[in-house]
């Protein structure tokens, strides 16, 4: 088992190498330059010119990308930002925390509601009980998070002036960029719940179990639950991910400084070494979330576990 | 309800009723297992023996009704039960083994508390040293190593798997199993040993057995009974040596024997029973084999026949009179 | 089930908490809410030409002059009296007396010897000292500037470039710009800055025309309108500025009296390139580009981007807020689309032609005026594509010529001389029209005219150079002024903002409306 974890870890190398590479190749390709975007319309040519240099931008685009990995790799540095001049550290973990708070209340948020209600839509199904959290959730589903999120503003800050719409100053703040963010989620796990228990459901060791004289209650919560999560499970792990990554709308429309604000700001100035930094960190939390998931999954799936726990020889 | 019977099935009928159509899937059966023998069901696919070993269990889906008739067991009609009750049944006093063993297990707990699980429902007293003694010992009985109750069911083969199917069935020791063609999905070599246990079990045990199947060697080897399936009715039925030695036959066991291959004889094709089961949404109102028989008549057609019985052996076909004997050969 | 019925409940009793809980972040009763659009790129006035920049370093620091856009022209800030030589080569600043830095040092000549020494560095400050040789301080309380060439709209120069404390900077060193600072001699001193959230400024109360009336100030930053809109009817923002045209309505309905709709310093216009090579030069035919400038009712881009609110503009710069743009005098080209089409046909071509790509920006205003043109073209037969880019992009491609026609925005300029950007030949940075080309204009006269009009403090003599220069760029029929945008202000009743103005508000003229207890 560690030797799989070792290896999983080793795998964010290349990771990072090939995320660092992406950006830079891509970025390449896009018109414009800090220099430009930073001086601004009034600024000499020459002057734009000059600080294009000075920051590197000018250099090739393998020169840029060995460089930065040495820095990265030898001093542990990732780089000075070309708009603000400081350390892209400074800017990019305290971001960072921001937008991973807000997602892991949205991923408990919505595990906590959609996974039970997805149980209760399979095993009531064809009852109210089923359809109108089905509904619910596809509408939902459907809806754009910005829209979401200008609903939630307009009910709950303006006409019901119960949540501030600015900024993580209160706790209260918290709440609604966390929903406009996990709603969906929300959504899709009562459906991909209720698919993966339905399946479960009509397994036949299920029939098994009914055989055995057990009561419908220990055929539902110890039979078919336990094997309907296993997928659920994954899912949780890659709805975090893309929640970490997606947050950017939800963020500019409550004021909320997270990563995903932060990156997409910056591109518009050309500022690689944000962009890379802020997009090797993301990456970096989603490899690190999918391995806990596997792991949770080998341990919670026998079948799994035993292809990691091989005995040597 | 006859004292030598465990299980007397009078006259059942069982219908899935859908909001498009009704499948009359078992039209008026009779049954009537001993105690400590074996009843084989034959037939083919859609015949209708697993809606029978179902409704006896009560373990019908959603869309399935019994219609009518009885099912008793040891004076008890199961239909009549609550549900709760009938629970205390499953399991314990009737059993059942389903048929492909791949996927009947749940994958997630180990073969031991799945064993075990049946043990604790049924005898909720039991300390847990005793509860895994017994699970150990089920294990043994069919041929398992105990200390493999931590495996997993994905660590055991096909017939292994079976194997603890069948010790699921006869851990809290039932009186009825009904086995619902287990070898089926097994090759043949483990199926020849999987049957040589049961056969022991049985005999070890004093199980009654209802063994649904549609292979006639296994009926020839396992059985006591018979019942011939087809389109939700009992054919024939009679003891093994009725049906395999007998004189008179339903056209359809004649069928049935007819298609075994014979390894002596040179054949270019196996010899079939030409056409299909009849759709049992809409079955013919006379005889049910009418459209594939190559006896049929006029009267097959208009009029069921009627039971025709001789001993032990029951035909029901026209070619037969009440007491089982061959009518005059009336063509036309 | 229960689970879903726990939570549900926990879920209430949250919401529940939260509205006796602590007042919904909404304004505290002293501190003043303003939105920032962006965030904050620097506190440093010298590092940056952003505008939101700006008006937040025009809290915190104070200029030797100080900009009046509500009346027009310029005031003494720090400086008591400036006087110009005669052929205003050098300018002689005598500073006020008793004025502070908000650290307490004095602010001397020495300062501003600093200040000024350390912008000629500073390639965002380009623009306003490219014309000064040196600065001298021979006393402390004189600054004398001395330039490289006569040049009389010095106003700008020194309204733009704040003093700050040669102490305080040079301490804080690299970190100036990243942390707040007392380095300023204005009414404000930033209390806290955060580069992602904004920063909160309270009064300096030793300032030398007095503490300013609101205390304490908090900057939000906003990214999104939809959201400061909601902000703003909510109680949660007191003042609104630069508001979407879109939301007008529902803002005005929410502010009530407190609403403005000034006239923005700011101008859109449309420029050819004379010298493409599109369609053999198609547009280097003066009669072409006349048709094309008659062809255009400027109204429609008015209805496009400004909802109506705007105006249509012949001039390049804003008469309200440059009193040195010519008004009359210089072909307008008002919207005809007879002769439009009869100028074509004269040109040789009277079934339309293609003329090419309209280059802008992704800014709205830009795109969406190069739309209407495109379309208003189309009616009298000449088609083009409109392409936009990052501005930045685009104003790479402009100042090598690379484009056939291109919609531009500028904004911010106080005095005609900033037409040199446009129109000469060494200009600094954004170059759109280059005259020189193919020997086409008399661009050796323009550029003279230019240089005589900054060369002299004489407003008679300027404005005959400047009536000349505009009457002769509008004959080129190369740039078409099309509309000024509106600046929508609301605010809150908790305050009262003076007169109104559409960028450089000083928060120092607002003052608390007190409350009829």
């Amino acid at each position: 088992m560690y030797r799989y974890i070792v290896k999983r870890i080793l795998f964010l190398i290349p990771t990072i190498l090939g995320v660092a590479f992406i950006i830079y190749f891509v970025l390449n390709l896009t018109p414009g330059n800090p220099g430009r975007s930073i001086l601004g319309a009034n600024a000499s040519q020459e002057a734009v010119d000059q600080l294009n240099e000075e920051l590197g931008y000018n250099d090739p685009l393998l020169v840029k990308y060995v460089n930065y990995m040495k820095k990265l790799v030898l001093e542990g540095d990732f780089g000075t930002s070309y708009f603000t001049k400081q350390p892209v550290m400074n800017e990019v973990l305290p971001r960072f925390w921001v937008t991973l708070q807000l997602s892991i209340i949205g991923i408990i948020i919505s595990t906590l509601v959609g996974v039970p209600l997805g149980m209760l839509t399979a095993v009531k199904q064809y009852s109210a009980w089923d359809y109108i959290p089905s509904i619910l959730a596809f509408l939902l589903a459907a809806i754009p998070s910005f829209v979401l999120g200008m609903v939630l503003l307009l009910v709950f800050s303006l006409k019901l002036n119960l949540l501030p719409s600015y900024g993580l100053d209160t706790w209260d703040a918290y709440i609604m960029p966390s929903l406009c963010m996990a709603i969906p989620i929300t959504a899709f796990n009562v459906r991909f719940t209720k698919s993966s228990m339905l399946e479960s459901i009509r397994a036949d060791y299920i029939d098994t179990a009914r055989a055995k004289g057990a009561t419908e209650r220990t055929v539902i919560w110890k039979h078919a639950l336990k094997n309907a999560l296993l997928p659920v499970i994954t899912n949780i792990g890659l709805n975090m991910g893309g929640l970490i990554m997606g947050a950017v709308v939800s963020e500019r429309l409550f004021s909320v400084p997270g990563i995903g604000a932060l990156i997409v700001d910056r591109i518009n100035y050309k500022d690689e070494p944000v962009i890379i930094a802020g997009t090797i960190v993301i990456s970096i939390t989603f490899t690190i979330i999918m391995l806990i998931v596997d792991i949770i999954y080998a341990y919670v799936d026998p079948r799994i576990k035993a292809k990691y726990t091989r005995i040597k020889g | 309800m006859n004292e030598q019977n465990i299980l007397e099935i009078k006259d059942l009928s069982v219908i899935y009723k859908t909001d498009l159509e009704t499948v009359k899937a078992v039209n008026g059966i009779n049954i009537a297992i001993k105690k400590k023998s074996t009843f084989g069901l034959v037939g083919e696919t859609g015949a209708g023996k697993t809606t029978t070993a179902r409704s006896i269990i009560r373990l019908l889906p959603k869309v399935g009704h019994v219609t009518g008739g009885s099912i008793e067991f040891e004076g008890q009609n199961l239909l009549d039960l609550p549900e709760d009750e009938m629970r205390t049944y499953r399991g314990n006093k009737i059993a059942m083994v389903f048929q492909d063993p791949m996927t009947s297990l749940n994958p997630v707990m180990s073969v031991g508390d799945q064993i075990a699980e049946t043990i604790k429902i049924h005898n909720p007293h039991l300390s847990k040293e005793d509860v895994e003694k017994r699970v150990e010992d089920t294990l043994a009985m069919v041929g398992i190593l105990p200390s493999r109750k931590i495996d997993y069911p994905h660590q055991f083969s096909g017939g292994m798997k079976q194997r603890v199917i069948i010790a699921i069935a006869l851990a809290c020791e039932p009186d009825l199993l009904i086995a619902d063609e287990p070898t089926t999905a097994l090759d043949v070599t483990i199926q020849a040993q999987v049957l040589m246990m049961i056969k022991d079990l049985r005999d070890r045990l004093g199980t009654s057995m209802l063994m649904i199947t549609h292979d006639l060697g296994i009926v020839a080897k396992i059985c006591d009974d018979v019942g011939v399936m087809y389109a939700g009715e009992i054919v024939e039925s009679g003891t093994v040596q009725d049906i395999f030695e007998g004189k008179n036959h339903h056209p359809y066991t004649e069928g049935l024997f007819g298609s075994i291959p014979d390894l002596k004889a040179t054949a270019k094709r196996p010899q079939a029973i030409p056409g299909l089961m009849p759709d049992p949404t809409n079955l013919p109102e006379g005889c049910v084999f009418v459209e594939r028989c190559k006896y049929a008549m006029d009267i097959c057609r208009k009029e069921h026949p009627q039971l025709s019985v001789s001993g032990t052996h029951k035909l029901c076909c026209h070619l037969f009179d009440e007491n089982g004997n061959r009518k005059e050969a009336n063509h036309g | 089930m229960k689970r879903i019925i726990a939570l549900s409940l926990a879920l209430v009793m949250i919401v529940a908490l939260a509205a006796c809980g602590q007042k919904s972040g909404g304004a505290d009763s002293d501190t003043l809410i303003l939105r920032a659009e962006t965030a904050f790129t620097t506190l440093d006035p010298a590092n940056s030409n952003n505008t939101h920049d700006i008006i937040l370093y025009d809290q915190v620091y104070d200029g030797l002059y100080g900009l009046d856009e509500a009346h027009g022209g310029y005031y003494n800030e720090l400086a008591e009296e400036v006087v110009a030589n005669e052929d205003s080569t050098q300018y002689t600043v005598t500073l006020k007396d008793g004025i502070k830095f908000a650290n307490g040092e004095p602010v001397t000549a020495q300062d501003c010897v600093f200040t000024y020494e350390r912008a000629f560095q500073n390639a965002n400050m380009n623009y306003l000292v490219s014309m000064i040789d040196n600065v001298e301080a021979p006393d402390e309380k004189t600054f004398v500037i001395n330039l490289k060439y006569p040049y009389a709209p010095i106003a700008h120069t020194l309204f733009r470039v704040k003093i700050v404390s040669e102490k305080e900077v040079t301490e804080q060193g690299d970190k100036f710009g990243t942390i707040p600072n007392t380095a300023g001699a204005g009414p404000y001193i930033i209390d806290e800055f955060d580069i992602a959230t904004g920063c909160k400024l309270i009064a300096n109360e030793n300032y030398y025309e007095g503490a300013p009336d609101i205390k304490k100030v908090e900057y939000r930053v906003y990214s999104d309108p939809a959201a400061a809109v909601i902000a703003f009817e909510n109680g949660e923002l007191d003042f609104y500025d630069q508001a979407a045209l879109s939301d007008w309505e529902s803002l005005k309905a929410a502010a009530g009296d407190n609403n403005a709709m000034v006239t923005g310093n700011n101008i859109t216009w449309l420029g050819i390139n004379y010298a493409s090579p599109t369609n053999n030069n198609i547009l280097g035919n003066d009669l072409v580009r006349k048709a094309i400038f008659y062809a255009i009712n400027k109204e429609n881009v008015n209805l496009a981007v400004c909802e109506g609110y705007g105006r249509t503009a012949t001039t390049y710069m804003v008469p309200e807020f440059v009193p040195t743009q010519p008004t009359e005098g210089f072909e307008t080209y008002d919207y005809n689309v007879e002769k439009a089409k009869e100028l074509l046909a004269q040109a040789g071509y009277p079934d339309g032609a293609d003329i090419g790509t309209i280059l802008t920006s992704t800014s709205a205003n830009s795109s969406k005026s190069a739309q209407v043109v495109q379309n208003e073209l189309a009616q009298i037969g000449l088609t083009c594509q409109v392409q936009t880019l990052d501005v930045s992009a685009v104003v790479e491609r402009t100042i090598v010529q690379d484009y056939d026609l291109t919609v531009y925005g500028d904004s911010g300029n106080y005095d005609f001389n900033n037409i040199r950007q446009q129109v000469h030949s060494e200009s600094v940075g954004m170059y759109i029209i280059d005259f020189t080309l193919n020997d086409k204009f008399d661009w050796e006269r323009i550029e003279y005219l230019v240089e005589a009009g900054a060369a002299t403090a004489d407003m008679e003599e300027r404005m005959t150079y400047y009536n000349e220069l505009w009457a002769m760029i509008m004959d080129t029929a190369t740039m078409l002024p099309l509309i000024n945008r509106p600046v929508a202000i609301v605010w809150s009743d908790r305050i009262d903002i003076g007169d109104p103005v559409p960028t450089y508000y000083k928060i120092k003229n607002f003052s608390w409306v007190d409350s009829a207890e």
